[in-house]
C-alpha cells in the first residue's frame, strides 16, 4: 500500500468509513496479534487484546496526522492493551508446553512440525518468557512488527540509540539462549 | 510475510525474525476484518465533543479553548463585578463578543412567546443528525440477471436511533477483499428520509460489463452517502453471482441504483 492510498484509506476511515476501517483491520490484525502474543505467549489474551485495540484505533482514528504513523500507532494501542490484560488478570508467562502436539493445548501443526522445529519453538517460547516485559515489548516491536528502531524508542520512551543498544544485548542473550552459532559480524 | 526491520542491528536478526514469525502463527485465527469493523463503529461510537465541537485543525482546537477561557474569565468578572469589585474583567469578556455569545445576544424564539410568559422552558429542537454506518445494517438479499446486467435487490435497516438518511446514494460493486470492482457516480442533490429505529428501506442496484480481475471472495454493493461507506452484507461469503459478464471492454462498466423507499 502506498503513502497516498495509504493517506486516503486512513482520512477516510477517520471520517466514518466503515469499509476503510475494515481495510485497515484487514491489513493489521494479524501483525498485531503476533505482537501481542511475544509479550504474553498466550494466544487467546493476544487475540483479546487486538480486539480491545480496535475501538481505541477506531475512536482515535482522526487523530492520526501522519498515515505512515498508522502501523506504529496500532500495534503501540494492542501492546497498552496486551499490558494491561496481563496486569488484570495476573498471568504468569511462563506456562509449559505439551509435548504432543495432537493434545488439546499443544502446539498446532505448522509448516514445521518435525520434532527438531517443535523443540526450536519452545525454546523460543521460553527464552521469550524468561525476558522481562519491556524486553519482550522491543522483541515483539521489532521481530514480530518489523519496526525500526525509532519507531520503537517512540512506543517506549527511548531514543532510537538507546533502542539499538538494547536491541544488541538482547540479540546476545536469545542468541545464546536458543544455542544459535550464527556469527554476529 | 516476515516484516524484515529497515534498519538492522546484526545479521542474526533476519532469522530470529524468521522464527518469532513462525513461533506466532500459533496465535492467529481466522477473522472477519469487515464484522470486527462493523461490530466496532455500532458498538463504540466517536464522541462527537472529543474533538471539541468538530475542530479538525489545532487552530480549531485553539479556538474553541479560547473562546472558554474568555467565557470563563468573563464569568468570574461578571460574579466580582456584581460584588463591586470593579469592572475590569467585564472588558476583557467583550474584547471576543463574536467567539461567545451572552445569553442577551441570543435572539428568543419568536415561535413561543406565550410559554415564555408563563415561564415555561421553550423546546428547542433537535436537527436530526444524518445517519452513520453503525447506525444501519444493509444487506443484498438476492441478485438477478437480466440482459446481461446483474440486479441486487438491497435492505436497509436503522438499528440505533433516528437519522435522516439520503434517498439517493452513490453504489459501488465491491468483492471480498474490499476491492471496488466498479464505482458508481454520485448523487447530485439528494432528498432524505428520517428513519425511526428499526425502519428499513429497500432499493435494487443494477451493474454491467465487467471487464476486470476477477473477484476475491464475494461480491456485494458498497453504499456511499456524506454520512460515511457502508458494505451490504453479501448473499454468502462465497456468492459470485452479482459479478456482471464482459459485453466489451471498449465500453466502460457501470453501476446505479434507484431511490431508497420505504
Amino acid at each position: 500500500m502506498d503513502g497516498d492510498s495509504l493517506g486516503v484509506l486512513v482520512a477516510r476511515a477517520g471520517t466514518g468509513d466503515e469499509l476503510a476501517f475494515a481495510r485497515i483491520v484487514a491489513a493489521h490484525h494479524d501483525d498485531m496479534t503476533r505482537v501481542c502474543f511475544v509479550i504474553c505467549g498466550d494466544a487467546d489474551l493476544a487475540q483479546e487484546a487486538v480486539q480491545a485495540a480496535w475501538p481505541h484505533a477506531w475512536q482515535k482514528m482522526t487523530t492520526i496526522r501522519d498515515p505512515q504513523r498508522l502501523r506504529p500507532w496500532l500495534t503501540s494501542i494492542a501492546v497498552n492493551e496486551t499490558k494491561q490484560l496481563i496486569r488484570r488478570r495476573g498471568r504468569r508467562m511462563l506456562r509449559e508446553i505439551a509435548i504432543d502436539t495432537d493434545a488439546p493445548g499443544g502446539l498446532p501443526a505448522s509448516p514445521r512440525s518435525d520434532p527438531a522445529s517443535r523443540a526450536g519453538e519452545m525454546d523460543l517460547a521460553n527464552a521469550l518468557a524468561g525476558l522481562g516485559e519491556s524486553d519482550r515489548v522491543i522483541v515483539g516491536l521489532r521481530y514480530a512488527a518489523g519496526l525500526t528502531s525509532a519507531e520503537i524508542g517512540s512506543i517506549v520512551g527511548m531514543s532510537a540509540g538507546g533502542v539499538r543498544a538494547r536491541l544488541a544485548r538482547l540479540l546476545d542473550r536469545l542468541r545464546k539462549e536458543l544455542d544459535d552459532d550464527a556469527p554476529a559480524n | 510475510m516476515t516484516h524484515l526491520p529497515t534498519d538492522p542491528v546484526d545479521p542474526y536478526e533476519a532469522g530470529l525474525a524468521g522464527r518469532v514469525h513462525d513461533h506466532t502463527n500459533q496465535a492467529l485465527k481466522p477473522f472477519d476484518a469487515m464484522a470486527i469493523a462493523h461490530a466496532v463503529a455500532v458498538e463504540h461510537p466517536r464522541r462527537r465533543f472529543g474533538r471539541l465541537f468538530g475542530a479538525t485543525t489545532a487552530a480549531g482546537r485553539l479556538g474553541w479553548i479560547a473562546a472558554v477561557a474568555v467565557l470563563a474569565v468573563a464569568t468570574i468578572g461578571l460574579s466580582l463585578g456584581a460584588g463591586g469589585k470593579g469592572p475590569g474583567p467585564v472588558a476583557i469578556a467583550t474584547a471576543s463578543p463574536t467567539a461567545v455569545p451572552t445569553s442577551a445576544q441570543i435572539p428568543a424564539p419568536t415561535a413561543a412567546p406565550t410559554a415564555a410568559a408563563t415561564g415555561a422552558q421553550t423546546p428547542v429542537p433537535t436537527p436530526i443528525r444524518t445517519c452513520t454506518p453503525g447506525d444501519l445494517r444493509i444487506r443484498v438479499v438476492s441478485w438477478q440477471g437480466a440482459a446481461g446486467q446483474r440486479i441486487a435487490s438491497l435492505t436497509l435497516t436503522n438499528v440505533v436511533a433516528t437519522c435522516n438518511f439520503p434517498t439517493v446514494t452513490k453504489p459501488q460493486l465491491v468483492d471480498g477483499k474490499l476491492s471496488v470492482l466498479i464505482d458508481g457516480s454520485r448523487a447530485a442533490v439528494p432528498k432524505s428520509l428520517t428513519l425511526q429505529g428499526g425502519d428499513s428501506l429497500t432499493s435494487m442496484a443494477q451493474a454491467g460489463n465487467y471487464c476486470g480481475p476477477n473477484p476475491v471472495g464475494f461480491v456485494t454493493v458498497a453504499i456511499v452517502w456524506e454520512g460515511g461507506r457502508k458494505m451490504a452484507a453479501p448473499v454468502s461469503v462465497t456468492d459470485v453471482s452479482g459479478l456482471p459478464p464482459c459485453n466489451g471492454a471498449g465500453s466502460p462498466a457501470y453501476i446505479e441504483m434507484q431511490p431508497w423507499t420505504r
